[in-house]
């Protein structure tokens, strides 16, 4: 009962961290249901950077609540002189079929996620041998930077701790290990990837594109599928996409909004504390932003510098772990034979062939070019001013698989064996930021965006 | 503004409820291919040993010889003990005073002796608590 009520205090405290970010009057606002999606993901992430430095203090839930309180204060202050948020756009409501569709995906979808978690509670490989054995490590207060972990290299104990530490922090407060954390976490992280993307949507497009948009991700299967393995790479998901959201609403914003611009750099901090992935993300996001906002060049220099100092939170914790951490093996094996890897053509043919492969293997994939063209062909007046929104996301999305085949091609790993087994998790790692760039396209758009 | 077109919409729509049909019944059809969760079993056969385990924060682990064919199987039994027996370290060495046996097949007799093992107590199950002399 006392992890249930942490778990809402997650939610919470995200929801005033992302209030004090990005402000509104104190009473609901239009934009509030954005700030709702993105309020659990930023819980955990608070949760767990107060976890890492009370470690191994079973005082981390009160310093949580207190924090929260704190954080709470500030976003109630900034309440006052808060502009209120701009109504989200004028549309006539969806007809009653879409919303019964989305209602029967949706409903497929946590059937699907009821199954996968009946039948394997402890998720898959990666779940029950990465994150949740370091959550079980945290849980009994192991040290944190024991160097045995360098024995389990194959455990990859250099992997950021948000989503570990934040359930490692809800066992404490259970008393013991239990199962239904990760499946009650998960799930929700799942609806999260959702609602992030759908209530950006409603905001700048309407609530039929935020339906549609909710149909097309839920075809992707691995989105649930991951999800009930209980992998990171889903909340990695949804964070990439709300911190890309959250550049273009600013992005749509005349004048442009600091106040996102710095939510967007936070949001990007915490992707670099859950996964290694994040890192590249922060250089990525940061490269979009100096190139795609609607700013002259010295003040894009600054929205950058505002950006990066909302990161820094996250990314000095993060230094400060992998300092005390093993190097992963992998890294030095690649540094190894870097040159020889870049010069050899066969490996940019792997990569190229692997991506095709699994861009047609990638269920959903299919579907959502289809619907593209019927987006753009079809449903109402394709102007250019809707391409607006489309740099951020798309720009994102591209620059960070660039670096992914990158990885691909000084891979020490059997380059075949690592594409194969990674490919599918890292299209989901930016699968709710496609459908939201895909999205955004098309349709006249009332604001100025 | 114009609404979305009712064509393109219904489209979209009916080809995303057939996606969310046909994962669902993959997932169900996945039931019969893919074996239940393999851990509870494995680490069920430790529960005797977990509680007869001596004090200390690392142990070491050996298993049967295999071929390149056993090893992901070999290596998905070494991940689910340690996993087992987290918060302890098991490592895959011999070098340590407490060493855990994980056999799918009986070993040879005398097999841990010319490895200068000595048994401290067979479990069972090919489970075993093995003690290296060096470490005494």
């Amino acid at each position: 009962m006392a992890a249930l009520f942490l778990l809402i205090l997650y939610c919470l405290a995200g929801f005033a961290v992302v209030r004090a970010f990005w402000p509104a009057p104190m009473r609901w606002s239009p934009a509030d249901p954005i700030r709702l999606a993105l309020s659990l993901p930023v819980g955990m992430a608070l949760a767990s950077l107060v976890f890492y430095f009370c470690y191994p203090s079973v005082m981390a839930a009160a310093v949580f609540v207190a924090a929260g309180a704190i954080i709470a204060a500030i976003a109630v202050i900034r309440a006052r002189n808060a502009a209120p948020d701009r109504p989200a756009i004028s549309m006539p409501p969806p007809s009653s079929w879409l919303r019964w569709s989305f209602v029967l995906a949706l409903a497929a979808t946590i059937c699907m996620y009821l199954l996968i978690i009946y039948r394997w509670p402890r998720g898959d490989w990666d779940a029950w041998c990465i994150w949740n054995l370091r959550a079980t490590f945290l849980f009994h207060g192991r040290d944190i930077f024991d160097p045995t972990y360098a024995n389990y290299f194959w455990s990859h104990p250099d992997y950021p701790l948000l989503l570990s530490g934040s359930i490692a922090l809800l066992w404490k407060v259970n008393g013991e290990i239990a199962l239904w954390g990760p499946w009650l976490l998960h799930f929700l992280i799942l609806l999260t990837a959702l609602a992030v993307p759908m209530t950006v949507l409603r905001q700048l497009r309407g609530e039929a594109v935020a339906l549609i948009a909710g149909l097309i991700l839920l075809t992707a299967r691995p989105l649930v599928a991951i999800a009930a393995s209980l992998y990171s790479d889903v909340l990695f998901a949804s964070i990439f996409a709300a911190a890309t959201a959250a550049l273009t609403l600013a992005n749509s914003d005349d004048p442009i909004d600091a106040n996102l611009v710095r939510l967007a750099g936070f949001l990007t901090g915490m992707a670099a504390w859950t996964k290694n992935e994040g890192l590249l993300f922060v250089c990525v996001l940061t490269a979009v932003l100096v190139v795609a906002i609607r700013l002259p060049i010295r003040k894009r220099i600054s929205a950058a510098f505002h950006f990066l100092a909302a990161a820094a939170p996250f990314l000095a914790v993060l230094a400060h772990y992998k300092r005390h951490m093993p190097v992963d093996p992998e890294i030095a094996a690649a540094s190894g034979h870097f040159f020889s890897a870049i010069l050899d053509a066969g490996r940019y043919k792997a990569v190229l062939t692997g991506y095709l492969a699994e861009a047609i293997r990638f269920p959903g994939i299919v579907l959502p070019s289809f619907a593209v063209l019927a987006l753009w062909r079809l449903w109402g007046d394709f102007h250019w001013r809707g391409l607006r929104g489309l740099p951020i996301a798309s720009l994102a999305v591209a620059i960070q698989h660039a670096g992914y085949a990158a990885v691909y091609l000084i891979t020490p790993n059997d380059i075949a064996w690592h594409i194969g087994s990674s490919l599918t998790r890292l299209l989901l790692q930016t699968w709710p930021a496609i459908v939201l760039g895909i999205c955004l396209i098309g349709n006249k758009q009332q604001r100025s965006d | 503004m114009s609404l979305p077109r009712p064509k393109a919409a219904f489209l979209v729509t009916v080809c995303s409820l057939a996606c969310a049909g046909f994962s669902l019944l993959w997932t169900i059809r996945a039931f019969r291919w893919n074996p239940v969760d393999p851990l509870p079993e494995h680490n069920a056969r430790f529960a005797e040993l977990r509680a007869a385990l001596p004090q200390g924060q690392v142990f070491g682990y050996i298993d049967e010889p295999h071929g390149s064919a056993e090893k992901e199987a070999a290596k998905f039994r070494y991940y689910a003990t340690a996993y087992g027996f987290a918060p302890v370290f098991i490592e895959r060495s011999v070098e340590h005073r407490y060493l855990i046996g994980n056999f799918v097949t009986s070993p040879s007799p005398g097999y841990f002796e010319k490895l200068g093992l000595r048994v401290q107590r067979d479990f069972g199950r090919g489970v075993f608590l093995l003690e290296n002399p060096k470490f005494h």
